[in-house]
């Protein structure tokens, strides 16, 4: 079963220390990189959207090679409180 | 001033320009977002009423027939509208993924709830206690934060509580209309505009919730999916009104009309589920219920509706109401002086 791609990008990062859209995309892209809805502006919205409804907060953030900004997030408890109660039991992380 | 972070690492001040710029272009979006669901819930409501008076609506029977029967095609061709904008966008995949999983159960609960039950709820309580039960259908707001204070752990900050107060007492002065004398069953009316109130204000919360992990575009989508077929299927035998809708369906003007009203309802919904992800239920709800301002704006042009001095001075206090939510005025002030 394909999540849906926010629940992924929440999911992906419980699985790593910190990550920036970039690297949520590189990750993701087996999964989701033949659909038109994998754009760059997606997932930062995907991560704002996120941050904003209090499920991973920000670790860090500095300028890439061309000058963009980059957001690095983490996954706090209530967001992996979230993944174990609500997501199927596939993606749930091991306490 | 530059913050530093846990890492020892400190961020350059043009890449603090640009995060500073990014958080205010979310949050103002958010609210544009919150503002525009109000004003096409607004030009949503007028449409309808101009649809209702064509036939066969105009030949309806009973008080619940018409609006019914307009609901159930609205909210249906508002989903047609949205799958053909997420099909646009290649998100279709994304409405089969979101349906399966919890948080997609919870907007559909959503839909059930704020669609079938609370307009149906809504619709018997103006049937049952007549204009009184309008003013409390506006207290949705309200219901939505307590809700989701409850179940999502949303805080308010007091501007934002008063500026919602001040909105919602805008919208119940607006559409505040005196009682003629009640009805038998006036008591049950005024209950079941509660439950509508509290219908709306579940939904929000449910919404807020399913978008948290879901994307918006695609649980509104859902979500008028299922409140079209809960309309056609359970509300519409219910009160005996499939006929009309039959009839309904091979009128090319009223359902123009409502293909029209439609877009408008699926751009409002959109725009309130993405405002209450985006800044939370408090701020979305207060910015979504200037729809009764603009109700009586788009009713005034469309349908010549009157005026009246109440609803100029409700309409003064639910801008100071959503300005309060959205901004801190002293904020404004401060950047006069910069």
């Amino acid at each position: 079963m394909i999540l849906p791609i926010r629940s992924r990008v929440l999911q992906y990062l419980s699985t790593v220390d910190q990550a920036c859209a970039d690297d949520v995309m590189e990750a993701l892209k087996v999964e989701y990189g033949d659909e038109s809805q994998y754009k760059k502006t997606n997932f930062i919205d995907h991560l704002l959207n996120l941050e904003a409804n209090g499920l991973i907060d920000q670790v860090s953030y500095d300028q890439d090679s061309k000058g963009e900004l980059r957001i690095y997030y983490k996954i706090n408890d209530y967001g992996i409180g979230t993944i174990n109660r609500y997501l199927p039991k596939k993606w749930r992380v091991n306490a | 001033m530059e913050k530093e972070f846990a890492s020892g690492m400190v961020p350059s001040a043009e890449a603090t320009t640009l995060k500073t710029k990014l958080a205010s272009r979310f949050r103002r979006n958010g609210l544009t977002n919150g503002l525009i669901s109000g004003i096409t819930f607004g030009l949503y409501s007028a449409i309808v009423g101009v649809a209702e008076l064509h036939n066969p609506l105009t030949l309806a029977v009973g008080l619940f027939a018409a609006p019914l029967v307009a609901s159930a095609i609205n909210d249906t061709m508002a989903f047609i509208w949205l799958i053909l904008f997420n099909g646009a966008k290649g998100r279709l995949k994304e409405v089969g993924r979101s349906f399966c999983t919890f948080p997609g159960l919870m907007v559909i609960l959503g839909g059930l709830i704020g669609g079938p039950i609370a307009n149906g709820a809504y619709l018997v309580a103006i049937a049952l206690a007549g204009a009184a039960a309008i003013p409390i259908s506006a207290l949705c707001p309200m219901f939505g934060v307590i809700l989701s204070r409850i179940v999502l752990k949303q805080k308010i900050s007091k501007r934002v509580g008063v500026g919602m107060i001040i909105c919602v007492a805008g919208a119940v002065l607006i559409s505040y209309v005196r009682p003629s004398g009640s009805t038998s069953n006036f008591t049950l009316g005024i209950i079941c505009a509660f439950v509508a109130a509290i219908g709306w204000g579940l939904e929000g919360t449910l919404g807020a919730f399913g978008t948290s992990m879901l994307d918006s575009n695609i649980a509104i989508t859902i979500r008028e999916g299922v409140s079209g077929l809960g309309f056609i299927f359970v509300l519409l035998p219910i009160f005996a009104a499939f006929g009309l809708f039959t009839q309904c369906l091979s009128s090319g003007i009223v359902l123009g009309i409502i293909a029209l009203s439609a877009l408008a309802a699926a751009i409002s919904y959109l725009t309130w589920y993405k405002a209450n992800a985006m800044v939370g239920v408090a701020v979305g709800m207060s910015l979504n219920i200037t729809y009764v301002l603009f109700g009586v704006l788009f009713s005034a042009i469309l349908l010549h509706s009157a005026i009246t001095t109440t609803v100029i001075i409700g309409a003064i206090i639910i801008t100071l109401g959503a300005i309060l939510v959205s901004m801190n005025p002293l904020d404004f002030f401060k950047k006069k002086e910069a």
